[in-house]
């Protein structure tokens, strides 16, 4: 079990090395930096220098190498319009959208699991038709709208909490964050909502297809015979044995908020990562898209590998050595 | 229409008995003349039984309507008696099963009869209190023991959950009840075993976990659906014979599912044939397999190639069972009984009872 959890690791690190070097020659090799530095009507000795400052005038391996060992510093550059660390600025932001992503997570996880649940075992009631029904049409419904309908209704309508914005003044174990204040919970809990509501869907249809495989196995029925009571069987047997599958989808979807809930930071003026890369795009100010991607690519990596040691620790045969 | 009527018919003495006892006939409840002290008479005989099934029915709803796959089911078992239930593949054999421990869906499915458990009425129990008798009271177990075992516990872990479910105890003295129990089967290095995953076990490894499990709590009945019939001949015998040992010793009565009739002649005390979701017959194992009464009966021991010499052709039973949803009027096993004739079109037979058992046929075979 260890000797695999540390093979896990190892492919997570030469994955983090794969991508560090696709990042590098997809933003520093297509095209010049130096067009985006040095005013158009510099001399060529001008550009030569520059060049070679920035070591630039260097082999490819040489400069790879070069960034690989500032990366590792935790240095990947300057904001050709701040001038402050590209790094510093994504990891200024990464808290308000993790936050955000994690909240949304949490709502969906923690209800669309038991909804979906629910519905497989009372399969044939008219509820779980329902359900069901609001979950596919949970998928049809466009993020931002579902934000603006919010938006109006609680806060335009019945103004019970904020529109936008985030308020980390509060503290929680010593972090600066939403989830440290009433006030910060209210500004966090539309956005959540809104960016949570297509993965419920998603995740009460996986759950309820994954439990009703499940429910059909000789072990359930067996189990039943024995006299295991509802709450156990639902929650232990069916729950583990959806587990490897679900942390899977669960892992990717997450990675999926923390990178792409852009539109719900838009809507609801939520200061995460999102809006950020978009300006940075937008002015090509490469430094930071790189940050970004490199910040990006570690998390998802992360998160590969929580899910797969996970699945080690809720799977004993995947566990190939150890044991016997 | 009765396309198997028969050439000759066959002159048949009268039926010995037509008297029904009380016993297998009466259906618990049914209308009719009864003294009231038969009833008690009745109500003490059926609790000296450890199960008593009487007109059990189960009907699947469907889109096309209910299809009746159990058509009024009655037998009985006593204390460690072990009563074999033989049919071909779809005769209902599962159903019934999973009827007695209250394992059907109650949305598709609706069940009527009674099952009586030591006396006790089974159907009209609540969900909870149905629960606390399963596993207890009456256990059951399943064909495959690739997949009746959950991957993701221990063997452990199922027999610590088999425990609590109906007692609360403490993890020290759970574990000295598995590995006694487990020894009960044979299984040798129990302690080892009990931090084992399932897939690290053989099948009949696995199977005797199950038969352990089910024993733990020394129900009453064991309903034991094809047990062996995924082990090797070796593995087999030597369950048969350590399941058969226990069930002298605690008093357990099983109800034994299985094709396999060299089982049956072995290994059962009683036998009961089922076909098309009705018993056809039941008797003492030793009579049936001599003296069969009813042709579905006769038909399937034919069919047993211990029975024949080498080189002798095998018999079929030809035709197919008919399907729930096109169950024919009169006898259900018309269209494949050389015994057929007109009147088996028109009536359907009514079960028979008499000491050497009872039968489901109008013209039932004479030894
Ligand atoms: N969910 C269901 N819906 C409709 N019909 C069903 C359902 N389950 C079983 N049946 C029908 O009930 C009948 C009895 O099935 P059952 O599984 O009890 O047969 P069996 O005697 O156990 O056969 P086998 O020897 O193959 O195990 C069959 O005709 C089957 O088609
Ligand atoms: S009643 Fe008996 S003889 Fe007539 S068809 Fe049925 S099984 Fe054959
Ligand atoms: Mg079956």
């Amino acid at each position: 079990m260890l000797s695999e959890a540390a093979a896990r690791l190892l492919q997570s690190l030469l994955v983090l090395l794969t991508m560090s070097a696709v990042v590098f020659a997809g933003v520093y090799l297509i095209g010049n930096p130096l067009d985006m530095l040095i005013p158009p009507q510099a001399s060529e000795l001008e550009r030569a220098q520059a060049g070679h400052a920035l070591g630039l005038d260097q082999s490819l391996i040489t400069q790879y190498l070069l960034f690989l060992q500032h990366a590792l510093e935790g240095n990947l550059g300057r904001s050709f319009f701040s001038n402050s660390p590209a790094l510093g600025l994504i990891l200024d932001r990464l808290p308000a959208t993790i936050e955000l992503a994690l909240s949304a997570a949490l709502i969906a996880v923690g209800l669309g699991v038991p909804i979906g649940i629910g519905c497989a075992w009372y399969a044939q009631r008219f509820g779980t038709r329902v359900l069901l029904g609001l979950a596919t049409l949970g998928f049809s419904v466009p993020t931002f709208w579902v934000g603006l309908l919010l938006i109006m209704l609680f806060s335009v309508q019945l103004q019970w909490l904020p529109s936008g914005g985030r308020d980390a003044s509060g503290h929680l174990f010593g972090i600066a964050t939403s989830f440290g204040s009433w006030r910060g919970l209210s500004h966090l809990l539309l956005p959540a909502i809104s960016l949570a509501l297509f993965k419920l869907a998603l995740l009460i249809r996986l759950t309820y297809a994954a439990t009703r495989e499940v429910l059909q196995q000789d072990f359930i029925l067996a189990a039943r015979a024995r006299g295991v009571a509802l709450p156990r069987l639902l929650g232990v047997h069916v729950l583990r044995n959806i587990g490897v599958s679900l942390t899977q989808v669960i892992g990717l979807e997450f990675g999926a908020l923390v990178a792409f809930s852009i539109v719900t930071e838009s809507v609801f003026a939520w200061p995460g990562m999102g809006k950020l890369l978009i300006d940075a795009i937008n002015s090509l100010d490469r430094p930071v898209v790189v940050a970004y991607l490199l910040v990006t690519v570690t998390l998802f990596t992360a998160i590969n590998l929580v899910v797969d040691l996970i699945a080690l620790v809720l799977d004993p045969r995947l566990r190939r050595a150890g044991l016997q | 229409m009765s396309p198997a009527t028969p050439k000759t018919t066959v002159h048949r003495p009268a039926i010995r008995t037509t008297v029904s006892s009380p016993e297998l006939e009466t259906p618990l409840g049914s209308s009719g003349p009864k003294a009231p002290g038969h009833t008690l008479e009745l109500n003490t005989a059926i609790s000296a039984r450890a199960l008593s099934v009487r007109d059990l029915s189960v009907d699947f709803t469907t889109a096309q309507g209910p299809l009746r796959a159990i058509d009024r089911v009655s037998f009985d078992l006593a204390p460690g008696e072990v009563l074999a239930l033989v049919g071909e593949s779809g005769s209902g054999k599962s159903v019934t099963a999973r009827a007695l421990l209250g394992l059907t869906d109650p949305v598709t499915q609706s069940v009527g009869g009674a099952v009586l458990l030591e006396g006790e009425s089974l159907l009209p129990l609540s969900q909870a209190a149905w629960r606390s008798r399963r596993g207890r009271r009456i256990a059951l177990i399943l064909q495959d023991p690739m997949t009746c075992l959950d991957p993701l516990q221990t063997v452990g872990a199922h027999m610590l959950e088999a425990l609590r479910a109906h007692r609360s105890i403490g993890q020290r003295e759970a574990h000295d009840i598995a590995v006694q129990a487990l020894e009960r089967m044979g299984i040798g290095d129990a302690p080892q075993r009990l931090r084992a995953w399932p897939h690290q076990l053989s099948g009949g490894l696995r199977q005797r976990v199950s038969i352990a499990m089910a024993l733990l709590h020394r129900p009453a009945v064991i309903v034991a659906d094809e047990p062996t019939t995924a082990l090797d001949v070796t593995v087999q015998g030597q369950i048969l014979s350590q399941v058969q040992a226990l069930a002298r010793d605690s008093g357990t009565a099983f109800l034994w599912i299985t094709h396999d009739l060299a089982i049956v002649e072995r290994f059962a005390d009683r036998v009961a044939v089922m076909y098309a979701g009705q018993i056809v017959e039941t008797g003492q194992t030793a009579r049936v397999f001599s003296a069969p009464r009813h042709p579905y009966t006769r038909a399937l021991l034919d069919c047993v190639p211990q029975r024949y010499q080498p080189g002798e052709r095998l018999a079929v039973i030809s035709g197919l069972a008919p399907s729930l949803a096109g169950m024919p009027g009169g006898c259900r096993f018309r269209a494949r009984c050389a015994q057929a004739q007109v009147d088996c079109s028109h009536w359907a037979p009514a079960t028979r009872t008499d000491s050497d058992g009872s039968y489901l046929c109008l013209h039932p075979l004479t030894p």
